[in-house]
């Protein structure tokens, strides 16, 4: 069975994603890239571009680039929109035989669909590379406002380029899907879509079975590219109050100005200020003259403040001629890369006086959504295969406190994980399960789940005994703790319903404290590490200096038992330094044994440094040796 | 008596879909990790780009500095500068990557076109000047050169 694939046919750029294993995932076009510009072109050797190239060769060609044909696609000629268009487009357009739109490349005349086709095309041939396998159907998106022509030839475009389009779905609603808010009865959904040529805003309603679309709004001429000119004219204005000279005649010179604006913009969404740095930007009489200057955040909101405003003004105006008022909105979904600018973050959340939603790349949510459909239509996605993820860490308490963690958070359910964990002491008995939940590095700080223990371990040294721990979280999200130890195959075990029996505010506490501690935690943690790598070192060396008898050298043996005597007496240390330079030495000494052995060319010292090799490595094999337990019973 | 035989039906077709699931779900996941692999592979190869790319752009500024280089400079300082940008060079090559050739015509898959220089008496678009050289990384384009052309 072939896959869906679902296509954000865009204005600028699309892009495509695919279903697999029930998780949606975009697929990069063969250039390897997750975007492709909508652009088709024919060059001087009647030779077609699609994609990227078409856009590299758009300034000597601008006549035969067909670029945002999005804009005309499935209108009359006579609509407004393409007048408009008309005179804002490089490439010529006519009126088709039946009031549509035609639009010329190279010496012939196309319909909109039919270019768009070329690009559907493309992004369906690389996918094939991409995947192996044949792609026959798809699921292509389209603006909320788009009427039935404009779908109609949407549809027609795919089925030109190859593709059976199983569903034209609307933009906003896949975004919505993305984020599975078409599970969310009876809710209302703004979507704000900020990308780089259009901005729209769409209200949904959710109810039984579909995602309906109240109404739509917004501005097709407004974008991050509009974004991006404010910062080329401030920095052109800059550059000419530094160094008295207008370089906006200067084709390479604003090429640089671009790239250093789009660079700014996006740094600015993580940093309160950047440094734009141009050298040789130009040159006079004088010499080379260069740019430089501190961006800010704040100058940067400065400078495009009005579009932000227009913008949350357009959104209030669309959710009040959906019927609806600002508070009834439950969820906000954002669209489009420009959406990463915190003043646009900021912006909507104060309008609608909740968080939005922006955790899946605002540049790839609309194709995700498409995918998903896909995936929805062809059994992939059901109802009855949604899985779950845990959302805590779950773990044992091990020797010194520690948290020892079984199951990571976020690791997708059911799910079985196994470690093998030893006794602390000589002849330990039993063991104690405490079974944790939490991100913190010590067990005091972490939820108890449980407590069990495992009894009957026949006498052996520390650290011999093999105790099987598994954790098994299974479809009902029911955690089963077992314990076997393997000498013996004794088992006990614990049942713990709802281990996610946290409310949400407790779970965000939880999480906040393990980052506000992180630091702390992760320094106790060490500190217990090494305590209990000097520990068994210490019972490591003890044991080899006995069992080496007098193979060992008297001053040798002298050494070690100092070296021993070091690390033990470090044991109330809280310095980790001081702790592993013990450590290390008697590391060190203790080699001496091995050599002693071996120069003795000894079976028995051959097994008794294997024995001694794999503790004195601790830190390195985790093996049977991890973390100990003490005997708590 | 029949609704237990349609009972014991639809419980077989709905053991059959399960089972059917779970092979799919269980070759889903094998195939998954053949292509991670390759993905993986991929990602060692070009996984470089994004940082070798940030790299060119500050390579770029230092070779404008070179070529601006004003007559009187020290000689001996200059050398100096041309051996670094030399050293800078050869680290390039040895990550695989080549200068994009700009003489001859204008190819979309290795140039981007800045400027058009519509006055030039030369045809058949062929690049009158390089803005910003080009780059492939083991064969593939890394960034296309950034050129004027003629006609």
């Amino acid at each position: 069975m072939a896959k869906i694939l679902g296509i954000d046919l865009g204005t600028t750029n699309s892009a495509m994603a695919i279903v697999e294993g029930g998780q949606p995932r975009v697929l990069e076009n063969k250039e390897g890239m997750r975007t492709t510009p909508s652009v088709v072109a024919v060059g001087k050797n009647n030779e077609r571009y699609v994609g990227v190239t078409a856009k590299r060769q758009a300034v000597t060609n601008p006549a035969n680039t067909i670029f945002s044909v999005k804009r005309l696609i499935g209108r009359r000629f006579s609509d407004p929109e393409v007048q408009r268009d008309k005179t804002l487009l490089p490439y010529e357009i006519r009126e088709g035989q039946h009031g549509d739109v035609e639009v010329k490349m190279g010496d012939k005349w196309y319909k909109p669909a039919e270019i768009s086709a070329m690009v559907l095309q493309k992004l369906k041939t690389d996918a094939e590379d991409k995947l192996g396998e044949k792609i026959t159907e798809a699921i292509i998106t389209v603006p909320a406002y788009f009427d039935d022509s404009q779908r109609k030839a949407t549809k027609d475009a795919g089925e030109i380029a190859g593709l059976t389009v199983k569903r034209v779905i609307n933009e906003p609603t896949a975004a919505a899907l993305a984020y599975g808010f078409n599970k969310k009865k009876d809710e209302k959904i703004v979507v704000y879509d900020f990308g780089g040529g259009t901005f729209d805003v769409s209200v949904l309603e959710v109810s039984q079975d579909t995602i309906e679309v109240k109404g739509t709004g917004g501005d097709t001429h407004l974008g991050g590219d509009d974004f991006d000119q404010r910062i080329i004219e401030y920095f052109a204005k800059e550059f000419q109050n530094q160094q008295g000279i207008d370089i906006t005649k200067d084709q390479l010179a604003i090429q640089r100005l671009k790239d250093a604006a789009e660079k700014a913009k996006h740094e600015l969404s993580s940093t309160l200020q950047t440094e734009v740095n141009i050298p040789f930007l130009t040159a006079d009489a004088s010499g080379p003259k260069h740019f430089s200057m501190t961006f800010t955040r704040a100058k940067l909101e400065e400078l495009v403040r009005s579009y932000i405003d227009k913008s949350v003004e357009l959104t209030r105006k669309t959710v009040e001629d959906s019927g609806m008022k600002i508070s009834d909105i439950n969820e906000v979904v954002m669209v489009g890369g420009q959406t990463r600018m915190p003043a646009i973050v900021e912006a909507v959340k104060k309008l609608f006086g909740k968080e939005p939603h922006k955790d899946i790349n605002p540049d790839e949510v609309v194709a995700i959504g498409a995918a998903i459909q896909g995936g929805i239509m062809q059994g992939d996605v059901r109802d009855v295969l949604l899985l779950d993820v845990t959302p805590l860490s779950l773990g044992i308490e091990t020797l010194g406190g520690v948290m020892t963690k079984m199951i990571e958070k976020n690791t997708t359910v059911p799910v079985a994980r196994t470690q093998t964990f030893s006794t602390a002491a000589d002849n330990q008995p039993s063991v104690e399960i405490h079974v944790l939940q939490g991100e913190r590095a010590m067990a005091n700080d972490s939820k108890t789940l449980g407590k069990f223990i495992l009894m009957g371990i026949p006498p052996a040294p520390r650290g011999m005994p093999q105790v099987e721990v598994t954790f098994d979280i299974d479809a009902n999200g029911i955690l089963n703790v077992k314990a076997k130890d393997k000498a013996t195959n004794q088992e006990q075990s614990i049942r713990i319903e709802g281990s996610s029996g946290l409310t949400e505010d407790e779970k965000k506490r939880m999480m906040a404290d393990a980052e506000k501690f992180a630091a702390e935690d992760s320094k106790k943690k060490e500190l217990i590490d090494a305590r209990n790598m000097a520990e068994s070192l210490v019972y490591m060396a003890e044991k080899a200096l006995k069992d080496a008898g007098d193979k060992v050298l008297a001053e040798d043996r002298k050494d070690i038992e100092d070296k021993i005597a070091a690390v033990k007496a470090t044991k109330d240390s809280e310095s980790v330094e001081t702790i592993k330079r013990a450590t290390d030495e008697l590391s060190a000494a203790v080699q001496k044994i091995g050599q002693a052995m071996y120069n003795q060319g000894n079976q028995q010292g051959g097994n008794g440094s294997a024995n001694g090799g794999a503790q004195g490595e601790p830190a390195q094999h985790q093996t049977a040796q991890e973390a100990p337990e003490q005997p708590k019973a | 008596m029949s609704s237990e035989i349609n009972n014991q039906e639809q419980l077989t077709e709905k053991l059959q879909e399960y089972l059917n699931g779970w092979k799919r779900a269980q070759a889903d996941l094998v195939n998954y990790k053949k292509d991670e692999a390759k993905r993986v592979e991929e990602l060692l190869k070009y996984g470089q780009e994004k940082i070798l790319l940030g790299l060119l752009e500050q390579y770029d500024d230092l070779e404008r500095a070179l070529n601006h280089a004003p007559p009187d400079t020290n000689q001996g300082w200059l050398k100096g500068i041309k051996q670094v940008v030399k050293g800078f060079q050869d680290f390039l090559k040895r990550q695989g990557i080549e200068k994009i050739e700009s003489d001859g015509s204008f190819d979309p898959n290795h140039h981007e076109a800045i400027h058009q220089d519509t006055e030039s008496q030369e045809e058949g678009q062929k690049i009158l000047e390089e803005y910003r050289p080009g780059y492939t990384i083991h064969g593939k384009v890394l960034r296309p050169a950034r050129v004027k052309i003629s006609k």
